[in-house]
């Protein structure tokens, strides 16, 4: 088995028919490791959600090759199984969830692949508990909070027991608190279950939880690194409508007024840490 | 101070008479002064989405009222359609807003509505579409063809280009790049200053609400839970955590410093800009 989980050899795609259409993605090579936690980041219309659709092979690339565990996406016979090992959660979970009741939903995806009964039940059990939904598996979606519909969709995918899991700004939509739940399933899968995981998102304080950073404009990715690598970029940041987490930039801010601050913290808690040594310093 | 809206004992229940009625919002009177810049937050079904769409009367109360420059909106339809033309309202999702074939004819919709015609439609659309930073080479297009912000800044436009009285913003920004999220507020803010009108938008995010409105009205289950400076409601950030809800990251990381004994730093410190000046200060 390659090491490899996803991989884009040269990838362009137009939505367009015609030629002279602008490609939304334009010559992409982009490898994945399995267990990997990589973020996209990048300005609106820069081809992210693009990217997303490749994986799964909802959109079949106008050159190039897409292949997801060796799989070539434009083989039809695997499909399905392409399907299945890489699942996509959406903006808005509305879009996604076709049940009423939060089992039922949830037991949409292996219903459909033809799993039988006893193991479909296992996998709702297991799907729920894993988004910490368990509890209201008999309730009505339509009663959950934007956060909880949204773990009810992850389950949903968990359940067709996939490999990899993209997030196409699926907490935008979310309140803190639902925010909150939704990173934390997701890292839980990450670290806990060794998924796959892909985010896609314009917030710099969720980005900074992945290994890596793929940094997207005008349809191809610019820059790839750790995220202290991309995060002291600053002119790279700019140029591609993004900017810091709020604890770097607040740092970068009392630096420019000419405060001597030492380290770079790209979060809440290794901010805390240097301003706590900052004022220390001269009690 | 002049009052722009007002509501009264506002209560909506959804699907009412049947089995499933539930309440949205519950006997919620609150006065906005105009020119003020309103920042509605809460928890995901709190009631903030309700409560915005009865500002424009698209929603009809259950009980009580509501004022819109003094005028009760439901007293007779000529009301209701003044309130239509004052109150503009971009939605939270902008792929149900848009329905024309071109992102052009899409942000002509409102002011065509509106009576105005020929080279002021042609004025007006540019001018917002500019505003809102959406190329020109896309008015032409299906607003079904660009990205997701882009629908969002073609949504915006659409309401810029009618210039209302109050601009209320239903999670204005979710789903913009920093940038884009940066431009539209402070592109607003300025639209704001020069027009002197009345800004009311709901967000998630705290550091947004923090940056750019006066006052916070903070819903929970349906009922007004704080209204005040938003100084005063992120004050009260252990009731705000109780409710969902959060401050913004730079509040946070000020809390944890006094509780680690820096004793001399403010209670409540709400963006970078005091943030710098107050660590200024203290720089020996």
């Amino acid at each position: 088995m390659s090491d490899d989980f996803i991989k884009m050899e040269n990838v362009s795609f137009s939505y367009g028919a015609r030629k002279y259409e602008k490609c939304a993605i334009s010559d992409i090579n982009l490898e994945i490791k399995r267990g990997e936690f990589l973020a996209i980041v990048g300005q609106n219309g820069s081809g992210k959600s693009t990217i997303a659709k490749h994986l799964n092979a909802m959109i079949l690339p106008s050159s190039g090759k897409v292949f997801v565990d060796t799989m070539d996406t434009c083989d039809e016979n695997k499909v399905f199984e392409i399907r299945r090992a890489v699942g996509l959660v959406l903006q808005n979970p509305d879009n996604q969830i076709v049940s009423t009741i939060v089992e039922d939903d949830v037991a949409f995806g292996p219903e459909n692949l033809g799993i039988n009964p006893e193991e479909i039940k296992k996998r709702v059990y297991f799907a729920l508990k894993a988004v910490g939904m368990h509890e209201l598996k008999k309730e009505f979606v339509s009663r959950l909070s934007g956060g909880q519909k949204q773990r009810i969709a992850i389950a949903g995918i968990l359940a067709i027991n996939p490999d990899c899991m993209i997030f196409d700004e699926s907490t935008a939509m979310l309140d803190p608190c639902g925010r909150e739940e939704v990173l934390k399933t997701l890292l839980h899968l990450n670290k806990k279950q060794g998924l796959t995981i892909i985010l896609i998102t314009h917030f710099m304080e969720e980005a900074v939880l992945a290994d890596r950073i793929a940094v997207m404009k005008g349809g191809k990715i610019i820059k790839i690194g750790g995220k202290r690598e991309i995060f002291s970029d600053l002119n790279l940041l700019e140029s591609c409508h993004l900017s810091l987490p709020q604890s770097a930039r607040l740092i970068l801010s009392l630096r420019k007024n000419g405060l001597k601050i030492d380290g770079n913290p790209i979060n809440k808690t290794e901010c805390i840490d240097v301003l706590h040594r900052f004022l220390s310093s001269f009690r | 101070m002049l009052t722009c809206i007002e509501t009264k004992n506002l209560t909506f229940h959804y699907l009412e008479g049947t089995k499933m009625q539930k309440t949205a919002i519950n006997n919620v009177s609150v006065k906005f002064n105009s020119y003020d810049i309103i920042a509605i937050i809460g928890h995901t079904g709190s009631g903030k989405s309700s409560f915005i769409q009865h500002l424009n009367g698209l929603l009809k109360p259950s009980l009580g009222k509501v004022f819109v420059e003094g005028q009760d909106i439901w007293q007779n339809k000529s009301a209701t359609k003044n309130a239509r033309t004052k109150v503009g309202v971009v939605f939270q999702h902008p792929e149900y807003q848009l329905f024309e074939d071109t992102i052009y004819k899409d942000i002509a919709f409102g002011p065509k509505n509106m009576g105005i015609s020929g080279e002021e439609i042609d004025r007006r659309v540019r001018d917002a579409a500019k505003f809102v930073d959406l190329n020109e080479s896309l008015l032409n297009k299906s607003p079904f063809d660009v990205s997701g912000g882009e629908k969002r800044k073609a949504v915006i436009a659409g309401v810029i280009a009618m210039d209302p009285n109050v601009l209320v913003l239903d999670e204005l920004t979710a789903g913009l790049d920093p940038a884009s999220r940066d431009l539209i507020f402070s592109r607003i803010i300025k639209y704001h200053k020069k027009r002197k009108n009345t800004i009311i938008f709901t967000s998630h995010n705290m550091e947004e609400v923090a940056n750019f409105s006066d006052k916070v009205l903070v819903f929970n289950k349906g009922e007004v839970a704080m209204f005040g400076s938003t100084l005063e409601v992120f004050e009260a950030h252990e009731e705000l955590c109780r409710m969902g809800l959060s401050v913004p990251e730079v509040t946070d990381i000020f809390l944890a410093l006094k509780r680690m004994d820096h004793k001399n730093l403010p209670n409540c410190v709400l963006t970078i800009k005091q943030a710098v000046k107050i660590l200024c200060q203290q720089n020996p």
